[in-house]
Parts: structure tokens; C-alpha cells; sequence
């Protein structure tokens, strides 16, 4: 490892308990450490199926039923997401940096962790089986695959 | 990392699974840094892997060939630990790896598993990973993954110099 003053981690959150978890493990290894941490949030705006029961007919009603959020909404919560953190982590004594991502998360916080050149990343996983981490994707798979950077998932 | 400003609490515990392969030591050179800075012990386990052996083959010699590498791979972790001014245990078990790895980490208590990833190529990765993969997905602790060097590309540069004479 770099010396202490060098370390920067970041952390990705999504508001969930398990991101939280991540979190405070984050900021505990940027205490001990005396560096820097970065919050990040991606947004991906969420597609709803308002339809009922019966699996979609064609294309023309998978377009009636189906509503994606407003980017705005999708923005207004990863902020709101990203305050939370940075209170969190202040009730701790430390200042975070915070940044909003936009895309898929899996994709996004792999390069912004890579590409910004961090010493380790931390990111939470809710302990999804092998098949629904197969269709829903996992973050914290991705990351593990994909970054060069030492990844730390908390459960 | 400076000793001197650590919550010596967050990491008492660090279990680094070895095989002796390149991830491995990626992963127990983290560890130790870890284990400096938060004045943790750090355990050096080896799984010998039953599912490769196949009891018409020869099981028992199998095995206790596995188990005797596993004595050499770990002591040679336990020397490299020691040899930080780190605590070390060395263990090895028989079992299903990412299964012995999960017992063993409850067993001990661990903070934190470190464990390796592989290059990005080919199926080493793909054979090789799984075991972290499945431990990074069903573990109660927090895993620490780190990458090793990549050694695929190195290999693949060495392969070409050697063409070239």
C-alpha cells in the first residue's frame, strides 16, 4: 500500500442496508488511515410495469405499460442518497466527497473507481443466490470482475 | 500505511485462503499491510480440495498429497506474515473449498477474507475465480478482493521475446 496520506477509497451506496454497511466500513478504513473517501450514487432511472397479471402482449402495449422514471426523480433521490452518506459520515468526523454517476451501476462505478485512480473500493451486496445475481447483475460482482482496484463487499 | 492513527477494533481477524497461486499472493501481501496497520492476526488457510479427488483413484493418497502441499504453501505465508512482525496461524482443512473457506471464517471469527482474482483472460480465470466468486457472494464477513499482477499479459510478453530469438 501507498503511504497513508495517499489513500483514497471510494464507496458506492444505493440506500439500501447493505450500502450502508459498506459505508461505515469505508469511512472506519479512511479514519484509520488518515485519507480520503468518495460517495458515489449512479443514476439509473427505474422502469416500471404498470400492467397487470398477463405477460405483455407486443410492442405497443409494453409501451402503455411500461413508465421510466423521470431522470430528475432518479437525480433528486441519488442526492438525497448521497446527503445521508455525507451526514453519516460527518457524525463520525469525517468529510466526504460525494458524485453522482449515470448509467448502469455495474458499469459506471467500475470505471469511475478504475479510471480515478483509487486505492481500494467498498461496495454492499444483499446476498443474492447465483440465478438472481445471474438476471438482476450485482454491483459488487461487477466490481470484483471488472476493477483493478482491491474491492471490499460487505454483506 | 502509519500504525499510529488506526481504530485498532475493525480488523482483529484477517483469513487469507491460499492455493498458492499468483491471487494469493496478491491477496496476502494486502492482508498484511492490513494486518500492520490495524495490529491484526493474519490467517493463512489451505484448502485441500476433495472434489478432485475421486475415491476409485486413489483418494486417500491424493489427499494427503494436497494436504502436504497445503503445509508447505501455508508455512511459507506464515514465514512471509511473521517475517512483517505480523501475528500468523497457518491451517489446512480438507473439504469443498468455498464451503471450508465459510466454516473456517465463522470458526475463527474473521474480520475480513482476502482473497485473489485472476487475470482477465481465459479460462484460468474463469476455473480459478469461481471460488472466490461463490465466497464473495455468501460470506457473512466482508471480502477483500484484490487482483493480481497480470500475469497473462507478462507471460504472453515473455512468449513473444522468447519467438524472437
Amino acid at each position: 500500500m501507498a503511504d497513508a496520506t495517499d489513500m483514497r477509497f471510494v464507496v458506492a451506496v444505493d440506500g439500501s442496508d447493505a450500502a450502508e454497511r459498506a459505508l461505515d466500513h469505508a469511512v472506519a478504513m479512511t479514519l484509520a488511515v488518515d485519507g480520503d473517501l468518495t460517495v458515489v450514487y449512479s443514476v439509473d432511472p427505474d422502469v416500471y410495469d404498470t400492467g397487470g397479471p398477463d405477460p405483455q402482449g407486443d410492442r405497443s402495449e409494453a409501451e402503455r405499460r411500461l413508465i421510466v422514471e423521470d431522470v430528475e426523480d432518479a437525480e433528486a433521490r441519488g442526492e438525497d442518497v448521497l446527503a445521508d452518506a455525507a451526514d453519516r459520515a460527518a457524525e463520525t468526523g469525517l468529510t466526504v466527497e460525494t458524485e453522482l454517476l449515470y448509467g448502469d451501476p455495474v458499469e459506471t462505478v467500475a470505471s469511475f473507481a478504475t479510471g480515478e485512480g483509487y486505492d481500494g473500493a467498498f461496495v454492499g451486496h444483499r446476498g443474492l443466490s447465483e440465478r438472481e445475481e445471474r438476471l438482476l447483475g450485482s454491483v459488487a460482482k461487477g466490481l470484483v470482475e471488472r476493477a483493478d482496484l482491491p474491492v471490499t463487499v460487505v454483506r | 500505511m502509519s500504525p499510529g492513527r488506526v481504530c485498532s477494533d475493525m480488523y482483529d481477524t484477517i483469513l487469507v485462503p491460499t492455493d498458492g497461486s499468483a491471487g494469493a499472493d496478491a491477496a496476502l501481501a494486502e492482508a498484511i499491510a492490513l494486518a500492520t496497520a490495524f495490529d491484526a492476526t493474519v490467517h493463512s488457510l489451505y484448502v485441500a480440495d476433495t472434489s478432485a479427488a475421486q475415491p476409485e483413484t486413489g483418494y486417500v493418497d491424493i489427499v494427503e498429497s494436497f494436504e502436504r502441499i497445503g503445509e508447505e504453501t501455508t508455512a511459507d505465508a506464515v514465514d512471509r506474515v511473521e517475517g512483517a512482525g505480523v501475528e500468523a496461524v497457518s491451517a489446512v482443512r480438507t473439504g469443498l473449498p468455498h464451503r471450508t473457506i465459510l466454516d473456517y471464517a465463522e470458526e475463527v471469527d474473521a474480520d475480513l477474507i482476502v482473497m485473489g482474482t485472476h487475470g482477465r483472460t481465459g479460462l484460468e480465470r474463469y476455473l480459478l475465480g469461481s471460488v472466490t466468486e461463490k465466497v464473495v457472494r455468501t460470506a457473512d464477513a466482508p471480502v477483500l478482493t484484490v487482483r493480481a499482477p497480470d500475469d497473462e499479459d507478462e507471460r504472453g510478453d515473455e512468449g513473444a521475446a522468447g519467438a524472437e530469438r
